[in-house]
């Protein structure tokens, strides 16, 4: 470790502030508000407005002000970055939770997720929510809810408008041409847009689920993939559709 | 195979405002209902974005009700109220029909509530 350089300015400001000196606090703040910007960028564009950000990292430097003891042998940036970033991190998994799952819904999807597979391996079918259960020592209750908070659960509806506008085509539209097979469906500009998104695998998964009817059981046991897995892939294939579809419709509009 | 219904039957039934916001209220109930049967997860999900696409219909009224009931044929679900006839739509079929084993809608007057059907053996309550 690089020996800390003495600053006796940046020492007497402390000094003074721990003796009671608000003033002095206010400029070691102004001081270090350059490294707090910088720090609290680095976390942009992940959901959170940049001066919440930097507010958050603002606690994080007077923490680190408060905290911080000129006897030790460290530079205060030393000891101030992870402070500062510590306290944006918790904001951020703080807000997490708040809004999304519990940590231990999210540890509880990790284990349904590899109980699926091993229970679908050995049984030779998709697991129910009581065998799941049962593997995971965890209780029926808590397992759907898991499996609602999981992605693979997390269900996207087919009607809803593919574009902005409530009137705007959806994907049952879409797969709806009454009696047309695959190949007539293509037809259609738009759904040829969505399809051409996909890359062959998702592409067979649609047709296979909803042309052909196969489980999403049968459909993993065809491709070789879990069937956990073939929901996920579902779901995207569905949301990329969606997505080009919408800008297929863009470029239609005059 | 089925199991018997449970004596008096077992019907939950939740009403909740129509909007986006409380669509989660019906996977979570269904979830919690479908645990009572012998369902492998795929078909759960498969049930649940059945509900789901139905929840996007034009529906009559602020508030829709969810029934979900063991039969002796399985786990029967009944949604509405919508505008009658959304089933003629090829659409709607399209998407609904490989996901359960049957749908069927139930008019009433100017209303329509929408029956899907998930064959699935009841798991009695252990002693």
């Amino acid at each position: 470790m690089t020996p800390a350089t003495p600053d006796v300015d940046f020492v007497a400001l402390i000094d003074a502030y721990h003796a009671g000196d608000e003033q002095a606090r206010d400029r070691l703040v102004e001081r270090y508000m350059p490294l707090v910007r910088s720090l609290a960028a680095r976390y942009a564009g992940r959901g959170e407005p940049q001066e919440d950000l930097v507010q958050v990292a603002s606690i994080g430097l007077l923490l680190s002000i408060e905290r911080f003891d000129t006897s030790r042998e460290v530079q205060f940036t030393t000891y101030a970055v992870p402070t500062i970033v510590g306290e944006i991190q918790r904001h951020f998994r703080d807000r997490a939770w708040a809004v999304h799952v519990p940590r231990r819904m999210k540890e509880l999807s990790v284990r349904l997720t590899r109980a699926v597979e091993s229970k679908t391996a050995e049984l030779g079918r998709a697991p129910t929510i009581a065998e799941l259960a049962e593997a995971t020592g965890a209780e029926e209750d808590e397992v759907v809810e898991a499996l609602h908070s999981s992605e693979a659960y997390s269900t996207r509806s087919l009607s809803q408008p593919l574009g902005r506008d409530a009137d705007d085509e959806t994907m049952q539209d879409v797969l709806g041409v009454e009696d047309a097979g695959f190949g007539e469906v293509e037809d259609s500009v738009l759904v040829e847009a969505g399809l051409e998104a996909l890359d062959e695998r998702e592409r067979r998964i649609v047709e296979l689920r909803f042309f052909e009817g196969l489980t999403q059981s049968e459909i993993a046991a065809r491709i070789g993939i879990s069937q956990m897995h073939v929901s996920r892939l579902l779901r995207r294939a569905l949301h990329v559709m969606r997505g080009r579809l919408e800008e297929a419709m863009k470029e239609e509009l005059p | 195979m089925t199991a018997p219904a449970p004596p008096g039957g077992a019907r939950t039934t939740v009403e909740f405002p129509a909007g986006e916001q409380y669509r989660s209220v019906p996977r979570l109930v269904l979830g919690g209902v479908a645990s009572r049967f012998e369902l492998p997860i795929d078909r759960v999900d498969d049930l649940l974005l059945a509900v789901e696409s139905l929840l996007m219909q034009e529906t009559v009224g602020g508030t829709l009700r969810l029934e979900a009931e063991a039969t002796p044929s399985g786990l029967l679900v009944r949604l509405g109220s919508f505008r009658p006839g959304q089933l003629d739509d090829p659409g709607l079929r399209r998407v609904l029909t490989p996901l359960v084993e049957s749908v069927d809608e139930q008019r009433d007057g100017d209303f329509a509530r929408i029956e899907l059907v998930v064959s699935a053996t009841y798991r009695p309550d252990e002693a």
